[in-house]
């Protein structure tokens, strides 16, 4: 599988926050979904892929290159949209086309004029006038616009309404069909649940769990288990155990594994399994770190 | 680069008309009074103007740049920093450049006396030469720290331009036992072409300076 993004033995530090020894290889032509807890060093990441801010160590490769050498050809090929919006705000959107179109190589005017009408953002208005939503959204059309081979977004979503979120969510997923990468950052589990096909967890400036989305969701598990049934052999892999007036309750993560043991009890009815979801992963990890 | 110097440009433009328009009515001045004392006064208040040229168009431009955010708007897109800051440099320079150059003509329709005009350009030239070399180091500060935490000490900076040559003509000329006569000898003697290739050379070295700032800087 080729790499759109490979990053190595990545530092950054800030007086009061160090990104450590980070790597991390982000599969070419997927959604990969960045989660964590605010602070975990997310945006840092993105800003440091982005050449945006500078690394203390570690490589950072983006389409085979360096970051930092090829700068222009990596902006050229990489869209970005960041939490925050920024334009020039006193011109309109078409101004910031004409503006943009002068330094990317592969600019396609008619497209920004097209995702300009699909997105319903008048082109003569000042961006000034714009909602939070359509900044955002003007944003995703100067990405889109210069035919990236891949889109990262920075927490996106957040604070958008859910039709906008919506009409987001399903231009990504778009753009992923035709054989871009896409990466995601956010803390709304949602989002990924819904469109990602790769999940990282993000942790205190670490890569504390790569995997494919369907192989979270089908390996994590919530087994219930009714007093009197417990099973040592089981008990051994869970994690996250808490006991209560009906039995115990613990989360694995290798449910497939361990499915087997479980076999008997669930058929007497005495083991219960209930899926888990994005957000009480991360919930269980922010706990287990 | 060209979209670059027409998008920054427009402040530079401004300054320079604005405050090289303040020359205008020396052109007349010696078909009023002929070349006089006060004609020398006049360069020595005037010349100075060249760093409102500069520093207020740096300041008008940065500021709406940090109002709109627009430095990081610049870094997302595949644009070199050495591009940006190479034409922030040159708008400088040729506003300062244009301002120094309507200033010596000015000054030279009111006389080609030697004994007016080779001290009025030292002083013009060396005026232009101090604002580069200023314009540059600010630009270094504001690449480093950004533009909020520099610009509130712009005040600071208005009240020295104005009170600098006051200063220095009441207290600091009498204590060190300079005359007039002796300063005007001074900038008669001075090569004005050395100072201003020095200044010239002084100012681009401290570009590639602010080049290596702005690359490691967000700002």
């Amino acid at each position: 599988m080729n790499n759109a993004v490979e990053i190595k033995n990545l530092r950054k530090e800030y007086p009061e926050f160090v990104l450590e020894n980070l790597d991390l290889n982000i599969p070419a032509g997927y959604i990969t979904g960045v989660i964590g807890p605010n602070g975990a060093g997310k945006t840092t990441t993105i800003k440091l892929i982005m050449g945006l801010i500078e690394r203390d160590k570690g490589d950072i490769k983006v389409l085979g290159m360096d970051n930092l050498l090829n700068e222009i050809e990596i902006k050229n090929r990489v869209g970005y949209i960041g939490e925050e919006q920024y334009f020039y705000e006193f011109h309109s959107a078409q101004w910031t086309g004409k503006f943009v179109s002068h330094f990317y190589k592969n600019w396609d005017a008619d497209k920004f004029i097209t995702l300009l009408k699909k997105f319903e953002l008048p082109p003569k208005k000042r961006i000034k006038s714009y909602s939070k939503g359509m900044k955002v959204k003007l944003s995703l059309a100067i990405a889109l616009s210069h035919e990236p081979d891949i889109i990262i977004l920075d927490e996106p979503t957040s604070g958008l309404d859910p039709v906008v979120r919506h009409d987001l969510l399903e231009m990504l997923e778009d753009t992923a069909r035709s054989g871009k990468t896409v990466i995601i950052s956010s803390h709304i589990t949602d989002d990924i649940t819904r469109i990602a096909d790769y999940v990282a967890y993000m942790i205190q400036g670490k890569i504390s769990l790569f995997e494919s989305k369907d192989a979270l969701l089908s390996g994590w598990k919530r087994i219930h288990i009714k007093k009197g049934a417990l099973n040592t052999n089981i008990l051994a892999d869970l994690k996250n155990v808490s006991e209560h007036m009906f039995g115990i309750t613990g989360v694995t993560r290798d449910y497939l594994k361990i499915k087997d043991k479980l076999s008997q009890g669930m058929a007497s009815g005495d083991i219960k399994i209930e899926n888990v979801g994005l957000d009480d992963i991360l919930i269980l990890m922010v706990g287990e770190e | 680069m060209l979209r670059l110097i027409k998008k920054f440009s427009w402040p530079f433009i401004l300054y320079s008309v604005l405050l090289t328009g303040m020359i205008f009515p020396l052109f007349n001045h010696d078909r009023i009074t002929g070349p006089d004392p006060l004609s020398l006064s006049f360069v020595f208040t005037l010349a100075p103007y060249v760093f409102y040229v500069a520093i207020g168009a740096i300041w008008t431009h940065e500021q709406i740049e940090y109002k709109f955010k627009g430095h990081i708007f610049l870094k997302l897109l595949p644009i070199k920093d050495r591009d940006i800051v190479l034409v922030k440099f040159l708008l400088v320079y040729l506003s300062v450049l244009i301002f120094v150059i309507f200033n010596l003509i000015a000054f030279t329709s009111i006389s080609k006396d030697p004994s007016f005009f080779d001290p009025s350009r030292s002083f013009i030239v060396l005026n232009g030469v101090f604002c580069l070399v200023f314009s540059a180091l600010l630009y270094q500060i504001i690449f480093k720290f950004g533009f909020d935490k520099v610009g509130k000490y712009i005040i600071i900076f208005w009240v020295f331009i104005l009170a600098a040559p006051l200063i220095l003509v009441i207290f600091v000329l009498p204590k060190i036992g300079l005359t007039r006569n002796e300063i005007i000898m001074f900038f008669a003697k001075a090569n004005w072409i050395l100072m201003a290739a020095a200044g010239t050379i002084i100012y681009f070295g401290l570009m590639q300076l602010a080049v290596k700032i702005k690359r490691t800087s967000q700002y």
